[in-house]
């Protein structure tokens, strides 16, 4: 086994996988940006190293620098975590020039699922069903207009090294093109360095349900199961459950077992997700291959009991996969809430500051993977994620119920979160019904605001914020107006020691 | 003591006297009578009426971030709440818009410039923060009277990054 790895990440996925690695008795190596010196994964690892100042290209996104930390680390392993470099080709390709372990799939299969066009023309050859679009990345606005006409609007853009919903918008007609392409070649050039885009239909009210696969180094793959994820606003998942209230167990075993075959025509190992797109007929459409642990892994590791990101450091150390399909199943019903620094009244803009307090939710079934500490500074560097809050249950309505609880003692103060947000979205009878596709956010929650009616609450504040005012002035030793009973002026002449 | 508390735009007056561990509040309708325990820095258990709260209290410069039954609420010292001066609905005061950034920011691209004409719902700027880009748009047909900011430059929410005036 590895004796010590280098996490390229930040936030809750870096402390997530220094946990795993700790439990298994390996030393970690945490990297960071000037803005993150005080980050709880920095305070967390065995080892710290800066790498830049705070912009990604510079720091998390800074290959050189990364391999050069690796080695002076002496760390012989690198896990990417989400996001940042997790599904960067080169940076794989050189981990292994380098001789250091790369936790995540080999370089081929990553660049092939990670150029999702590419990807698109492989499956399509192994039979695979894809949504129809652009075979091939987009080159002038002429090009993409023809492209649009032919494939017919609404069509959704996307970057072609995408993932995570950045650079991809829908475009419903001719007008919107222009700017919707510039602004999103522009996101993804800054969020993946590549700023190439391209068309597919827009498949309208689909639910968004993707499968986590194992593959190891010798051609063992098994999948453990969907996680539904319908629920997104801009196009990010904000709430992901297992199992999905839509898939019968025929559909589940067919779409598991297109899944492992996706995997198996990439030679692809180690932890990968599925994505597939399910209509309202029941048809499934292959999206892509995400080639990371996935933010909403932890639902997966509650239902199955598998636990994902050691499987990926077992597997990255050749380790063969300890189970067979048919030894998997799901346990229960595990839903995720991820909670942003965000405003939901003010269409999800990302609020920053130090957040003052925090006091995470706790109990039977609740699981808080998090970055959060009181006093933590939120930047505006980085993806707004703080935490994500994992709720298991013995069913769906147990789960749920679990969730809004644990939502209701999340308490951070100082910056605005989404966390009623997503109580009251748990709470809607549609959410119930299970009747979750990815139009969710605007069907149910569109002009969402705070409620008003919370007068006894405003109350309780009031009278808590006065009693601590009065409290702290006689404190500094303020005269209190004396408006009533004062034991020091009723005790008259007194002596110590008399 | 009394105290003035500014709490979702709104004026409460409240007044407290203390007797040994007992406080008596006067919210205005009614006496309560509390019991409060600080249990940690930022951790205090009230009993109100006999029922029992948790409240957790944290505090920024003039402000007080007061977390109850799973609700936030922000409240402030009447002295110390700022007063901007009040745009109408359409976002303007005196038929000028000063344009302003939703968040703080990196200001990406800056689509007019001083003196230029501009169409209601035009877009004039793009700031971007977090990997997220956010377009601008004019509230109003009017003229660029000033450019306060370069592209690539820092800003925050309270500086305009663009004036306009209405065309009359």
């Amino acid at each position: 086994m590895f004796k010590k790895i280098l996490i390229a990440n930040r936030g809750e996925i870096a402390v997530r996988i220094i946990r795993a690695c700790k439990e298994m008795g390996i030393e970690t190596v945490a990297v960071y940006s000037d803005v993150d010196r005080k980050a709880l994964h920095v305070q967390l690892a065995d080892e710290a190293y800066l790498l830049g100042p705070a912009p990604p290209l510079e720091s998390y996104l800074n290959i050189d620098k990364i391999i050069e930390t690796t080695k002076k680390s002496k760390a012989e392993a690198v896990h990417p975590g989400y996001g940042f470099l997790a599904e960067n080709h080169l940076f794989s390709k050189r981990c292994e020039d380098e001789k250091i372990t790369f936790i995540g799939p080999n370089s081929k299969a990553l660049r092939l699922v990670g150029d999702k066009l590419e990807s698109r023309n492989t499956m399509t050859q192994a039979k695979i069903p894809i949504i129809p679009g652009m075979k091939m990345k987009g080159g002038s606005l002429k090009d993409f207009e023809e492209q649009a006409e032919k494939i017919g609007y609404p069509v959704m853009l996307k970057a072609s090294a995408g993932g995570g919903g950045k650079g991809m918008r829908i475009i419903r007609s001719k007008e919107d093109l222009k700017f919707s392409i510039e602004a999103g070649m522009r996101e993804a050039k800054s969020a993946f360095g590549d700023e190439s885009v391209y068309l597919e239909k827009c498949i309208e009210r689909p639910r968004h349900i993707e499968f986590q696969v194992l593959a190891d180094n010798y051609g063992n793959a098994a999948h453990l199961f969907e996680r539904e994820c319908s629920i997104q606003r801009r196009h990010q998942k904000i709430i992901e459950e297992t199992p999905s209230t839509a898939l019968t167990p025929e559909l589940r075993t067919e779409m598991g077992k297109t899944a492992v075959k996706v995997i198996q025509t990439a030679n692809y190992n180690n932890a990968g997700t599925v994505e597939f797109l399910l209509d309202e007929k029941g048809k499934y459409y292959f999206l892509e291959v995400n080639a990371r642990i996935q933010v909403e892994h932890p639902i997966t590791e509650m239902v199955t009991g598998v636990d994902l990101v050691k499987s990926q450091i077992k597997i990255a150390n050749c380790e063969k996969l300890p189970f067979k399909q048919e030894e998997l199943s799901q346990r229960g019903h595990a839903i995720e809430c991820r909670i942003y620094a965000e405003d939901p009244e003010n269409d999800f803009l990302p609020s920053f500051g130090k957040v003052l307090f925090v006091k995470e939710p706790s109990g039977p079934g609740i699981r808080n993977d998090s970055g959060l500490y009181s006093g933590i500074e939120v930047t505006m560097h980085y993806d707004p994620i703080l935490a994500k809050l994992i709720c298991w249950g013995e069913n769906r309505e147990s789960a749920r119920n679990r969730a809004i609880q644990a939502l209701s003692d999340y308490a951070i103060l100082g910056i605005k979160t989404q966390v009623n947000y997503l109580k009251d979205l748990l709470s809607l009878q549609e959410f119930v019904d299970g009747n979750t596709r990815t139009d969710f956010i605007p069907k149910n929650m569109a002009d969402w605001k705070e409620k008003n009616s919370r007068e006894k609450l405003k109350e309780i504040a009031l009278i808590a914020g006065a009693i601590q005012s009065m409290d702290k002035t006689s404190v500094k030793g303020k005269m209190v107006k004396a408006t009533g009973f004062d034991p020091w002026i009723s005790l008259g002449r007194w002596e110590i020691g008399a | 003591m009394e105290f003035e508390f500014n709490l979702e735009d709104k004026l409460y007056k409240i007044s407290i006297e203390k007797k040994g561990d007992t406080y008596f509040v006067d919210l205005g309708n009614s006496i309560r009578e509390v019991e409060f325990q600080n249990i940690s820095p930022n951790c205090f258990s009230l009993t109100i009426d006999g029922h029992n709260q948790t409240v957790y209290i944290a505090e920024a410069e003039n402000k007080r971030f007061i977390f109850v039954e799973g609700e936030q609420f922000v409240i402030q010292e009447k002295e110390t709440a700022k007063v901007r001066k009040k745009e109408d609905e359409a976002g303007l005061i005196d038929g000028k818009q000063l344009v302003r950034a939703p968040m703080p920011g990196r200001i990406l691209k800056i689509l007019v410039s001083e003196g230029e004409r501009v169409r209601k719902k035009q877009s004039l700027a793009i700031v971007e923060a977090m990997k997220m880009e956010h377009e601008i748009k004019s509230a109003l047909d009017g003229i660029v009277k000033k450019v306060n900011f370069k592209e690539n430059q820092m800003v925050d929410t309270e500086e305009p990054i663009i004036e306009l005036e209405e065309e009359k």
